[in-house]
C-alpha cells in the first residue's frame, strides 16, 4: 500500500512542484496519474522511488516510511523513468542480468523471466543502441519488473511508440501488473481508461481529482458571468475562468440544477449556457 | 551487489568506444611527445636530462588533467544524469557510497589503462639508455597518485552536474585553480599558510614525480586528499534531492572538521621521522639500484666530507642543493656509522646557512664524493655523477693546478709533469692574441704562467713575435688559445719544436674558437688533436705530450707516477679506449650505449683514423664511445692510490659571482679535504650510463610504430562498428 500524507515539494526554496498531496493506493490498484506538463507528474514519482525526497510530508509503503526505510522499499519499486534511460552500450541481456545482480536476485531466471515477458527474444544480444525506440521501452519495462516489485511505476511509458507498439506494450503492462500496484503516467485517456482502475489528476503541483474509471459523474456545466456567490454551497463545484468576465461552474452531484441557475440569476449574474455533460476521464480537462 | 555494481561501471566504460578513444588519443599526444624526446635526446651530444623528465613533466600531464581527467568525470555522472540512468540505479536499492567508490575505482582503472598504454614508451627508453626500473616505477606511481587525487577533486566539483559541458568547464577550471592556489602564499606571509601551500603545490609534486623521486609526505598528502574529496562528494551525493534539509548544515560541519583533521595528521605524519625515513628509503633512493649495490660496499663508521661543486643559477641553486643534502641523509643512513661532512665553497659568498651543514670531524678517517649535478636536474644524471667519484688521498699533498675552463687539460698534462719531482722549464709562447687585441688571450699566458711557478715549474713567458726563444732550454714548450692563423714568427718555433723533438702542447681554449674554426686549425698545422689539446704529430710515439691522453699513461714518465690520476674529459668523445700499460687500469664512467648505428660524429671527435683530414660526419662513426674515464694505476705493491681530481669548469664558472672569485674557496675545500691524515680510500665506483642514446632514425621508426598503432586500432574500431550496423 502506498499512503502519501501531506507530501509537498519545493525546489530551491520557493518553487513548489507539488502541494500537500494526499492520497492512498491500495495493493492491486491500477491508477493513472494525469496532467499537463510540468504538473508534478514526474516529480511525484520520484519522490514515490525516493529518488527525491519530500520538503514536508511523508510517504508510506506498506506502512512504512520510505525515507526510514529507503533502500529495503526501494527493491519493491520498479521503475520506468520517461523516455526508458538505458546504458546503450549495452546489450539487453548484459544489462538485464546486470541489473538482477544488482537486486541481488538470481540473474539467468529473472532475465529469462522478463525476456519471454518483454518478448526480447531477437533482440537480446544486440547492443541497445541499436534497437528501436519500441524495443528499447520493453528493456526498460524489463528491466523495471526483473526483480517482481509490488509497484510498479511507470512514467509514460508509451511515448513515441506507434499505435502497435503502445496495443503490445498496454498488452504487456496489464499482464505484469496483476496483483501488484500500478502507477502511471501518461496524457492519453483512452489510455487510462483501458488501463486503470482509477485516475489521479494534478493541476499545477496539487491534486486536483481522484476519481475511479468508470464512475465518473454526469455534471451540469454552467457558464455565467460575475463571481461565484458563496451563499450557494455546493460540495463538488469546479470553478474555472474562461476568460476575463467570463467563468465556468460545474456542478456534480446534481440531477436538476433549475434551482441553482434561478439562485444565480437571483444574485444578479448573467448566466449565459447551462449544459448537461457525460461523465468520463476527458471531462476531467474541459 | 558491489561486485555487480563494479561490472555495471565497467561495462559502462569499457563496452563503449569513448574510453578506448580516449586513449588512443591519449597515446598519440604521448607519441608525439615521445618524438620530441627522442629528437631531443637522439643529437651528437648526449642531454643530461631526464628522458622520464620530458615525457612526464610540464605541458603533457597539464593536458592529461585538464582534458582527460573532466570527461571521466563527466563520464562518471553527469553522463548518467543526464541520460537518466542514474535514477534507474538509486531505484535499485543501492547505497550512495557503494556507487560512489565503485565509480571511483572504475575511473582509477582508466586512468591505469590510460598509464598502461603509455609504457612502450619507457620500455622503449629503457632498452635505449638504461633507465633505472625503479625510477619509471615511481614516475608512474606518482603521475598515478596525483591523477587520482585531481579525479577525486573533480569528482567533488562535478557529482552533482548534469551537464556535460557544465561538468568539464568545472572541472577544468577547477583543476587550473587548485593548480594556482599555491601562488597565494606570495600573498599570505604567515608560516602556517606557507607550509600548507607548500604541501598543496601540485607543480611541485609534478616535477619531483617526473624525476622519479615520490616523497612521503606527498604520497600521504595524495591519499589523504584523495579521501578527503570523496567524503565530501559522498556528503553532496546523499544531499542530493533532500533539499534544504539539516543534511546541508551538517555536512559544512563536517567539510571543516574533516579538513582541519586531514591537515592535522599531515602535519603530525609529515613531522613523524622513522615513517618519513622508511618511505623516502624505498623511493628515493629505489632510484639507483646500483648506488645501493655500491653503498653495501662501504665501510662502517665512515667519515666522509663532500664538496658541492656546483653553482647553479641563483633560481636553482637552493633545490640542487636541497636535492644534494637528501640525497647525502639517505646514503649515511644506509652505511653504519657514516658521517658526512658537506662543504659548500658558497657558503661564504651566498650565504645558504639554511642549507649548509657544516662540521669538523676530529681523528676522523677522510675521504671525499665528488658531487656533480647537471643543469636541468635529472635524477639519472643526477645519480649518474654521484656515483662516479670518490676522493682518496695518500699522505702526500697534492698540489692542484690552477685550471679554467678548457685549460684543465693543460693542468692535467703539467700536473703529470710535476709527478717526476724534476724541475721543468717550460715555455709559455704568447702574443698570438695581439694580432687580433684579444686582451684575454694575451693576458691568459701570463696568468697561467703564474698559476704555474706556485707548483715550482719554470715558466718563462714569451712571445714569438718579439722574442728570441731558444727552444732547446725548455722541457715543455706551451701554446695556449692558438689561433687560426699564425704569423710567420710563431710558426717557425712550431716547426722547430716538430724539427728538435721538443714537446710542444698546443692548447686551444674552447671559448674562443668554434668547432670549425679548430678543425681548420688542425688541418693547416698537420696536427692530429682532440678537441681542446692538440699534439704534434710528430711526438707521437715518443713524447708523452705528444701521445693523446687516452695512452699518455703508457708513457715512461707516466710510469714512475706513484698514484692514481683522474681524468675528466667529459667534453671528449673517444672511440676507444685502451690501456697500454697493464698496471694502468681504467674507468670509463660515460660510456654510450652499443649500438649498430651511431650518434656520434661532427667535429668534436678525435681522428684515430688513417685519414686525419677526415671529416667525421654524424653517424659515421660507430659506438659505443667512452665520454669519460677514471685512469687508476695499480701495482703490486702500490700503497692506495692517489686521486687527483678534477673537473669541471662549472666550478668556476657563476655568473653572480665575480670571476674567480669563488676558486679560492673551493680550492680551500680541496685542500682541506687532501690534509687529512690517514684517509678512507674508497675506492671509485664504476659508473653507469643512464643517457638516452636512441639514434634519430630509430626514434622515427618507435614514434610511427606507435602512432600508427592507434590508428590501426581506430580503423578496427570503425570496421568493427559498422558491421555491426549492417
Amino acid at each position: 500500500m502506498i499512503k502519501l500524507s501531506n507530501v509537498s515539494k519545493y525546489y530551491n526554496k520557493n518553487i513548489c512542484a507539488l502541494k500537500e498531496i494526499n492520497f492512498s493506493i491500495d495493493k492491486g490498484e491500477r491508477v493513472a496519474i494525469v496532467g499537463e506538463n510540468g504538473a508534478g507528474k514526474s516529480t511525484l514519482f520520484k519522490l514515490l522511488t525516493g529518488i527525491l525526497h519530500p520538503s514536508i510530508g511523508d510517504i508510506q509503503i506498506n506502512n512504512v516510511s520510505l525515507e526510514r526505510e529507503l533502500l529495503s522499499l526501494r527493491k519493491c519499486i520498479g521503475y520506468l523513468p520517461e523516455n526508458a534511460p538505458l546504458l546503450l552500450e549495452l546489450t539487453p541481456q548484459s544489462y538485464l542480468e546486470n541489473l538482477a545482480s544488482l537486486y541481488g536476485i538470481d540473474h539467468i531466471g529473472s532475465t529469462e523471466k522478463v525476456k519471454v515477458a518483454c518478448q526480447l527474444q531477437n533482440v537480446w544480444q544486440r547492443k541497445i543502441f541499436t534497437l528501436s525506440k519500441g524495443f528499447r521501452q520493453r528493456v526498460a519495462l524489463a528491466a523495471a519488473v526483473i526483480h517482481d516489485p509490488e509497484i510498479l511505476i511507470l512514467d509514460e511509458p508509451t511515448v513515441g511508440l506507434d499505435p502497435l507498439q503502445i496495443q503490445q506494450f498496454r498488452q504487456m503492462i496489464l499482464k505484469m501488473s496483476d496483483n501488484k500496484i500500478l502507477l502511471f503516467s501518461t496524457h492519453v485517456l483512452s489510455e487510462v481508461e483501458n488501463i486503470c482502475d482509477r485516475c489521479l489528476y494534478l493541476e499545477s503541483g496539487a491534486l486536483k481529482s481522484d476519481v475511479k474509471i468508470g464512475e465518473q459523474s454526469d455534471f451540469w456545466k454552467i457558464c455565467y458571468k460575475g463571481t461565484w456567490p458563496i451563499e450557494i454551497a455546493i460540495v463538488n463545484v469546479d470553478e474555472k475562468s474562461l476568460s476575463v468576465d467570463e467563468w465556468q461552474v460545474k456542478i456534480i452531484d446534481t440531477k436538476y440544477p433549475e434551482k441553482i441557475i434561478s439562485k444565480i440569476c437571483e444574485l444578479g449574474l448573467e448566466v449565459r449556457s447551462v449544459e448537461p455533460v457525460k461523465g468520463n476521464l476527458e471531462s476531467l480537462f474541459s | 551487489m558491489f561486485k555487480a555494481l563494479l561490472k555495471r561501471e565497467f561495462m559502462r566504460f569499457f563496452a563503449g568506444s569513448q574510453v578506448w578513444l580516449l586513449c588512443i588519443v591519449y597515446y598519440g599526444v604521448l607519441a608525439t611527445f615521445f618524438r620530441l624526446v627522442v629528437s631531443s635526446q637522439s643529437g651528437p651530444q648526449p642531454q643530461l636530462v631526464s628522458p622520464l623528465q620530458l615525457v612526464f613533466s610540464g605541458g603533457y600531464i597539464i593536458l592529461l588533467w585538464v582534458l582527460f581527467l573532466p570527461v571521466i568525470t563527466l563520464k562518471s555522472f553527469a553522463e548518467e544524469r543526464s541520460a537518466g540512468t542514474w535514477d534507474n540505479l538509486c531505484c535499485t536499492g543501492v547505497k550512495v557510497e557503494s556507487i560512489l567508490v565503485s565509480k571511483f575505482i572504475v575511473a582509477m582503472s582508466v586512468l591505469i589503462t590510460m598509464l598502461i598504454v603509455t609504457l612502450p614508451i619507457p620500455f622503449l627508453m629503457y632498452w635505449g639508455c638504461h633507465l633505472d626500473g625503479m625510477a619509471i616505477v615511481c614516475s608512474y606511481v606518482g603521475v598515478f597518485l596525483l591523477g587520482v587525487h585531481c579525479l577525486s577533486y573533480c569528482y567533488l566539483i562535478a557529482c552533482k552536474s548534469k551537464s556535460m559541458i557544465s561538468t568539464f568547464i568545472l572541472c577544468a577550471i577547477g583543476l587550473v585553480l587548485y593548480w594556482a592556489l599555491p601562488y597565494l602564499r606570495m600573498l599570505l606571509n604567515d608560516p602556517l599558510w606557507q607550509i600548507v601551500f607548500e604541501r598543496v603545490d601540485l607543480s611541485r609534486m609534478i616535477k619531483k614525480t617526473s624525476q622519479g623521486f615520490l616523497i612521503s609526505q606527498d604520497i600521504i598528502y595524495l591519499l589523504s586528499g584523495t579521501v578527503f574529496f570523496i567524503c565530501l562528494s559522498y556528503l553532496r551525493l546523499i544531499d542530493f534531492g533532500r533539499g534544504y534539509r539539516i543534511v546541508s548544515r551538517v555536512k559544512w560541519l563536517l567539510v571543516v572538521v574533516l579538513l582541519s583533521l586531514s591537515f592535522y595528521l599531515i602535519q603530525f605524519i609529515s613531522s613523524h621521522k622513522s615513517f618519513v625515513t622508511h618511505f623516502s628509503k624505498s623511493t628515493d633512493l629505489a632510484l639507483s639500484k646500483e648506488y645501493l649495490r655500491e653503498l653495501k660496499k662501504f665501510p662502517e663508521n665512515l667519515k666522509v666530507s663532500v664538496l658541492l661543486p656546483k653553482q647553479l643559477e641563483i633560481e636553482t641553486y637552493q633545490e640542487s642543493r636541497e636535492m644534494i643534502l637528501k640525497f647525502l641523509e639517505l646514503t649515511a643512513s644506509y652505511v653504519k656509522g657514516m658521517e658526512v661532512e658537506i662543504i659548500d665553497p658558497d657558503f661564504e659568498l651566498l650565504k645558504m646557512e639554511r642549507i649548509i651543514r657544516k662540521t669538523t670531524f676530529k681523528n676522523s678517517q677522510i675521504g671525499g664524493i665528488l658531487l656533480e649535478l647537471n643543469e636541468k636536474q635529472s635524477s639519472i644524471a643526477y645519480h649518474q655523477w654521484i656515483t662516479l667519484e670518490t676522493i682518496t688521498h695518500e699522505n702526500q699533498s697534492i698540489r692542484y693546478v690552477k685550471a679554467f675552463h678548457g685549460e684543465q687539460q693543460i693542468s692535467s698534462a703539467v700536473n703529470r709533469l710535476l709527478r717526476k719531482n724534476e724541475q721543468k722549464n717550460v715555455c709559455v709562447l704568447t702574443g698570438q692574441g695581439e694580432l687580433n687585441l684579444n686582451e684575454k688571450s694575451r693576458l691568459g699566458g701570463h696568468q697561467f704562467a703564474l698559476a704555474m711557478k706556485e707548483f715550482g715549474l719554470n715558466v718563462k713567458v714569451m712571445n714569438p713575435l718579439t722574442d728570441n726563444i731558444k727552444i732547446t732550454d725548455f722541457d715543455l714548450i706551451l701554446s695556449i688559445d692558438s689561433q687560426n692563423t699564425l704569423p710567420e714568427k710563431y710558426l717557425k718555433v712550431i716547426k722547430d719544436c716538430r724539427e728538435k723533438s721538443i714537446p710542444l702542447l698546443m692548447c686551444k681554449g674552447i671559448l674562443n674558437a668554434d668547432q670549425n674554426e679548430r678543425w681548420e686549425a688542425l688541418k693547416e698545422y698537420g696536427l692530429v688533436g682532440m678537441q681542446n689539446i692538440i699534439y704534434q704529430k710528430k711526438y707521437e710515439n715518443t713524447d708523452p705530450l705528444s701521445i693523446p691522453i687516452r695512452h699518455f699513461s703508457a708513457h715512461p714518465i707516466v710510469k714512475q707516477l706513484k698514484g692514481l690520476t683522474v681524468y675528466q674529459e667529459n667534453s671528449m668523445v673517444f672511440k676507444q679506449y685502451s690501456p697500454i700499460d697493464p698496471n694502468i687500469s681504467v674507468l670509463p664512467f660515460a660510456r654510450t650505449e652499443k649500438s649498430i648505428e651511431s650518434i656520434w660524429g661532427e667535429s668534436s671527435i678525435e681522428s684515430t683514423l688513417a685519414n686525419k683530414e677526415q671529416r667525421f660526419n654524424y653517424g659515421d662513426i660507430e659506438g659505443p664511445f667512452v665520454s669519460g674515464f677514471v685512469a687508476e694505476r695499480r701495482e703490486s705493491n702500490a700503497k692506495k692510490p692517489l686521486l687527483v681530481l678534477l673537473n669541471s669548469r662549472a666550478m668556476f664558472e657563476n655568473r653572480f659571482i665575480k670571476e674567480g672569485a669563488n676558486y679560492n674557496l673551493i680550492m680551500g675545500c680541496i685542500e682541506y679535504l687532501l690534509s687529512e691524515e690517514n684517509p678512507n680510500v674508497l675506492v671509485p665506483v664504476s659508473p653507469h650510463n643512464f643517457r638516452m642514446y636512441i639514434h634519430e632514425k630509430v626514434g622515427m621508426k618507435f614514434f610511427w610504430v606507435i602512432l600508427l598503432s592507434p590508428i590501426f586500432v581506430i580503423l578496427c574500431l570503425i570496421i568493427r562498428k559498422s558491421s555491426k550496423f549492417n
